[in-house]
């Protein structure tokens, strides 16, 4: 059973990955990262990561119809040299926890990352 | 033992927060210099510098450090890992108790959950980081004060996540606050009653949409329940329920609170030793929060001048002035 530290030496081991951290978006919380720093860094990662899920979440388009704690699955951002994959976490108690891996495009497969993402998302909350 | 008490026995024990007597006394030294704005912050700081272990008792919480990190903290504002995991359906009060009574102290209270199969080692590392920051933030508030320093003394819960650095905790502190007053600048919200709207009364349909915690927020609002009694309720982050609560009143979803005419002097400058809460009848444990929220009256950016009105012209413009601001 995988705390935070195994799943994120986890997800390094994703093909492609450069960095990944553990962020609580209600308040911007960076609970853990490893890999390389995007941009400037884990924190100012952690910030713009929960942005994009609040966006997200209160939009009133990418969550119609859908109910539960948790409305969204992945935001996947593709850009000419990297992803980003944001997987919402489903904790049993109430927070608001996202997965956050950036990639190497020319070195990832987005659709295995989503689904190496997925799983290690499960994990985490597996007893 | 009720599953209230069990959910919160070392503040009851320990009684916090509480008044500090007049400066000078026993515990002078851990105070010495360090009075007035960001004083608990202060101490924090140089027992991190000493790499200090034990726990830093304050008017609003307490932190526990293990060589100058911080390995726990709470506060009567902020529900605890117990509340949490209680308030979610995942343990029952038994089964917490059990598991503060039982636990050996090697293992601690965490590793008891984990070995036992209650609980998923991520969730409990996750949920007591979270309860962590979350004490942390009302602990360190700007004009709480340090109480004593207990050198040796640790949780009763246990190791459970890895230590985070003082400074990293402080910081997250100062961040928390600059985020509540980007949200919404006053703090009227804050402590009071917080008393939806009606989905008529709300402006602008452009308007985002309120988020699955917004809306547990909104469903818990009795109209006599202050932000942090909502928190214990839902045993969610109190300090992510004031963020919702004044991003709720940015956009017009519950009213403002009309301001007191009365006392100059706000009534209670500083939470007293709270009783311990009676009983709740059945998990979901509603436990209430004895106190309620320290409004933090002293924020590091500029305090506005006009306070919200009750004139519905002019909040609609200060929400239009925060909506604005937070485009920016």
């Amino acid at each position: 059973m995988p705390g935070i530290d195994e799943c994120l030496s986890e997800a390094l081991a994703i093909p492609g990955v450069l960095g990944a951290s553990v962020v609580d978006w209600s308040s911007g919380l960076l609970l853990g990262a490893v890999g390389q720093e995007p941009g400037h860094g884990h924190e100012a990662a952690a910030a713009d990561t929960t942005e994009a899920a609040r966006a997200v979440v209160e939009s009133g388009t990418f969550t119609a119809k859908e109910s539960g704690r948790v409305p969204v699955e992945d935001i996947i951002i593709t850009a000419p040299g990297s992803y980003h994959l944001i997987r919402f976490l489903d904790t049993s108690f109430d927070s608001d926890v996202v997965l956050y891996l950036w990639l190497d495009r020319s070195m990832a497969n987005l659709a295995v990352a989503r689904l190496g993402l997925q799983s290690i998302a499960e994990r985490l909350v597996l007893v | 033992m009720t599953g209230a008490e069990a959910a919160r026995p070392a503040l009851a024990v320990r009684g916090l927060p509480r008044r500090i007597p007049a400066r000078g006394g026993a515990q002078a030294q851990v105070r010495a210099g360090v009075v007035g704005a960001y004083a608990f912050t202060a101490a924090l700081a140089r027992l991190a510098e000493a790499r200090a272990s034990g726990a830093l008792y304050g008017s609003a919480g307490a932190v526990y450090l293990r060589d100058g990190a911080i390995v726990h903290a709470e506060s009567p504002c902020a529900p605890d890992l117990g509340v949490r995991l209680m308030a979610c359906g995942l343990l029952s009060p038994d089964q917490w108790r059990e598991a503060v009574t039982t636990a050996s102290a090697e293992r601690g209270v965490g590793g008891h959950l984990v070995d036992t199969g209650r609980v998923a080692r991520g969730e409990l590392e996750l949920c007591h980081l979270l309860a962590l920051f979350d004490a942390a933030y009302f602990t360190l508030l700007p004009d709480s004060e340090p109480d004593r320093f207990q050198p040796g003394a640790t949780s009763r819960l246990g190791p459970i996540s890895r230590a985070v650095p003082a400074q990293r905790v402080a910081r997250e502190a100062q961040r928390r606050r600059a985020q509540l007053e980007r949200a919404w600048p006053w703090d009227d919200t804050d402590a009071g009653p917080v008393v939806p709207r009606s989905e008529g009364e709300v402006r602008g349909g452009r308007a985002r949409a309120p988020t699955p915690g917004q809306l547990a927020v909104l469903a818990a609002a009795d109209g006599s329940r202050t932000p942090v009694q909502i928190a214990w309720h839902l045993g969610r982050s109190a300090f992510a329920t004031l963020l919702d609560v004044r991003r709720l009143a940015a956009t017009g979803r519950i009213s403002m609170p009309v301001r007191a005419q009365a006392p100059a002097v706000p009534a209670p400058a500083r939470p007293v030793v709270p009783p311990v809460p009676p009983a709740p009848p059945a998990p979901p444990a509603p436990v209430v929060p004895p106190v309620p929220v320290p409004p933090p009256p002293a924020h590091g950016g500029p305090q506005p001048a006009v306070p919200p009105s009750s004139d519905p012209s002019v909040a609609l413009l200060l929400r239009l002035r925060a909506a604005l601001e937070a485009h920016l």
